[in-house]
């Protein structure tokens, strides 16, 4: 296998790591502003409307995934 | 050509490890504990460091075993004269190759980073990311269990977004793809189920919340560990041959223990917390 042949693996993979990472930062950062609303409007609990919001989001990635797959 | 690059890339996602999550105020007032940060810094090099001296070969050992195959090929060939002329031979350049190892700087130097070992590397380094990224989203001591419900779900999220980039790649199976939908979606059912006790369920029945968001919050973790190693691994599902269907996403025995599947019956669960 040439050189450049195995360089263009790696940043492929290297590439693949850095998306995961961006989805994994990304989590992260969602999380944080969501905390970090509620403890500024001294909240402990997800409003209606967030816990709506977040849980939607969740379902929906997980129904793109299930869609990829051609199952419900 | 060897891949030097490795080290480098190694080298910047160890760094980015250490520092980078310092740029994110956001993440900052959620990590507070840095020491963890440090030690997978630490451990990263470290890792670093053995994974490239394991992976070089020094003059002698590259002789050493050049000598092996001649002389097993003089003796394969009854060669015996040629097979002791050439031990005899390589008896002097081991001597020289051995004092240049143990004199200069720069043997170390032409080996380089085996292609499996640096994907085993940057699997390791991946893993570290996670660590971290973890430590913001599964900091359970620091949020309320409505709060870790709604963390589960954002990471379920995440999870599921993976899955769905890395099978539409190429890099995961169509039955690792059904188990990570699979678990994703028992992770949110459980963080749904923890956010209804907690919103209707009485004082005795949020005792049993605790156990149903770790619960959920396993099945995310190490649906974040596994998969932070097929992304790191150079294995295009097409191509490679190591999948085990019967061992989908390569989810241990335990972990499949401390899951939330199968779901029992709402009272079975809270009651079998209490």
């Amino acid at each position: 296998m040439s050189g450049i042949t195995e360089i263009g693996r790696a940043l492929a993979v290297v590439s693949d790591i850095l998306s995961l990472v961006k989805n994994a930062t990304q989590a992260s950062a969602e999380i944080t502003a969501l905390i970090s609303k509620a403890n500024a409007e001294g909240r402990k609990d997800l409003t209606p409307q967030e816990w709506a919001s977040v849980l939607g989001s969740a379902q929906e990635a997980r129904d793109n995934l299930a869609a990829k797959l051609g199952v419900k | 050509m060897k891949f030097a690059i490795a080290p480098l890339i190694a080298a910047a996602f160890t760094v980015a490890a250490l520092f980078g999550y310092n740029f994110s105020p956001e993440i900052q007032a959620t990590v507070n504990d840095s020491a963890v940060l440090i030690t997978n810094g630490v451990l990263a090099l470290i890792t670093i460091y053995l994974g490239y001296k394991g992976s070089t070969k020094s003059n002698a050992e590259k002789t050493e075993d050049a000598v092996e195959v001649a002389v097993e090929d003089a003796v394969a060939k009854a060669d015996y004269r040629n097979a002791k002329e050439i031990k005899t031979a390589v008896a002097v350049d081991k001597a020289v190759d051995k004092y240049e190892d143990e004199h200069a700087d720069v043997t170390r130097n032409q080996g380089g980073f085996a292609r499996f070992e640096t994907f085993i590397l940057l699997a390791l380094v991946s893993l570290f990311f996670l660590a971290a990224a973890g430590c913001a989203s599964l900091k359970s001591g620091s949020l309320t269990p409505d709060q870790r419900a709604a963390a589960v779900l954002i990471d379920a999220k995440a999870v599921a977004n993976t899955c769905g980039e890395l099978y539409s790649k190429d890099r995961i199976s169509r039955a690792d793809a059904s188990a990570c939908l699979q678990y994703v979606t028992q992770a949110i059912e459980g963080a749904n189920m923890a956010h209804f006790v907690i919103t209707t369920g009485s004082a005795e029945e949020q005792t049993g919340v605790d156990k149903i968001l770790t619960q959920a919050e396993e099945v995310i973790k190490i649906l974040q560990q596994v998969i932070a190693k097929i992304t790191a691994e150079d294995k295009p599902v097409s191509k490679g041959v190591s999948y085990k269907p019967t061992q989908p996403l390569g989810i241990p025995a335990q972990a499949l223990g401390l899951s939330v599947h199968p779901i029992r019956a709402f009272n079975d669960f809270v009651g079998a917390a209490q």
